[in-house]
């Protein structure tokens, strides 16, 4: 028995480590009024000066809703789920304004994965309840309650092959999730 | 009248006057079939049958013809080697078939990829070396600027439809004689699968831009990319 919850959590720790997922995602552009009520009137409490554009994602199993502006000088996507419950905040930061220790963790850990890489974009994800992700969106000093993660997505070269790549690492800056970012076909625009 | 609108027209005149008082244009239509096969995960194979098709020629002054005629098909075979994430090299032979004609064209190309976060940008350096029997060896190096970018969405997904504009300089060397041409195409795609897109729009091309008169072509395109 003993040996079995051995081979049991050896086998969740290796899955967990070899296997990453691949990124599953069609999404659209949608109106305004296909926007569920419950979402417009959250965001109605914040003074957006710019437009909102709204996408729908459709994934292999759920669908979400994705408002993507640009509010105080930054880029903002912020992700509903189909019933219209915030799920996250994304605030597209630099590389560079990343805070040093999780930065060089979060650089510790990708010297080791890759020989080459190209870092795309950083985003700074906020999750929590929705009455604290609402006024992170209003004034950034907010934080309170909320757990702050960096999502980055990078091009690089792992056992001779290149990929695109989607990673989740934790406010310290220690990886927790990873998923590859399907390339669309070049046929049509190389022939 | 501002300085800025002013400069902008006199640009637009400049650029389209040849265009709209030439006499010589043609105008015509130009199917694409083109085949991929994926041979491994670097290597790629693709076949292209593209015939072209003259509908209607305006050369001088009440000298209009409208005839239907088949100048030519071409038929090539191109083997591609991925290189990074989206690059590839490629190389390969096509062969063009005309009415009284038979040439064959070696290609050698390079295409750089970039996905951006709504579009995404190709450029392809091609040179070509075309053999056909009792003529000069005609040597063209060409480049072209892609983009596409979706209607709906940030991404073209299966059943999306996407622009894409192609803009392309040829510059060729023929009987020891330089000469350059332009081609622009804007078409409008729909992604019906991962295997197969269909486009359509219209090729301008305008030839022999520095030494002879310009001709002005315009091609009607359909483009149908399977993969198998």
């Amino acid at each position: 028995m003993k040996l079995f919850s051995y081979i049991l959590c050896f086998s969740c720790f290796y899955f967990n480590c070899v296997f990453s997922q691949v990124k599953y995602e069609k999404e659209y552009r949608i109106k305004n009024d296909e926007i569920p009520d419950n979402i417009k009137s959250y965001l109605n409490t914040v003074a957006f000066k710019n437009k909102i554009k709204w996408y729908k994602e459709e994934g292999l199993s759920k669908y979400t809703y994705e408002a993507k502006t640009s509010h105080d000088n930054l880029n903002f996507s912020i992700e509903f789920d189909s019933v219209g419950i915030i799920e996250d905040v994304e605030i597209e930061i630099n590389w560079k304004n990343i805070p040093e220790l999780a930065k060089k963790n979060i650089e510790l850990y990708l010297k080791r994965v890759y020989q080459k890489k190209k870092i795309i974009k950083v985003q700074i994800q906020f999750t929590g309840k929705p009455e604290n992700l609402i006024k992170i969106i209003k004034d950034r000093e907010l934080k309170q309650g909320l757990t702050k993660k960096y999502e980055i997505v990078l091009k690089g070269k792992e056992n001779k092959k290149f990929q695109m790549i989607e990673y989740l690492f934790s406010n310290e800056g220690k990886f927790e999730n990873k998923a590859i970012i399907m390339m669309k076909n070049t046929d049509n625009l190389e022939y | 009248m501002n300085t800025n609108f002013k400069l902008g027209v006199s640009t637009l005149f400049i650029l389209f006057n040849n265009l709209i008082f030439s006499q010589n244009k043609t105008f015509g239509g130009l199917p694409q079939l083109n085949i991929n096969k994926a041979l491994s995960e670097k290597w790629r194979l693709n076949l292209k049958i593209e015939s072209r098709n003259k509908f209607y020629e305006f050369e001088r002054e009440f000298e209009n013809s409208l005839k239907f005629q088949n100048i030519n098909t071409d038929y090539s075979v191109i083997f591609s080697k991925r290189i990074g994430l989206s690059n590839s090299l490629a190389g390969g032979l096509l062969f063009r078939s005309g009415e009284k004609y038979f040439k064959r064209r070696y290609i050698q190309q390079l295409t750089l990829v970039d996905q951006h976060s709504f579009f995404r940008i190709a450029q392809r350096f091609l040179l070509d070396q075309t053999i056909k029997i009792n003529t000069p060896i005609e040597i063209r190096f060409r480049y072209r600027a892609t983009i596409e970018f979706p209607i709906n969405g940030r991404s073209v997904d299966n059943d999306e439809w996407y622009l894409k504009l192609n803009n392309e300089f040829l510059n060729y060397y023929e009987n020891k004689k330089y000469n350059l041409d332009f081609r622009s195409s804007p078409l409008l795609g729909f992604k019906f699968s991962e295997q197969s897109k269909l486009e359509f729009g219209i090729d301008y091309r305008n030839e022999s831009l520095l030494y002879k008169s310009s001709k002005h072509q315009f091609w009607m395109c359909l483009n149908w990319f399977v993969i198998l």
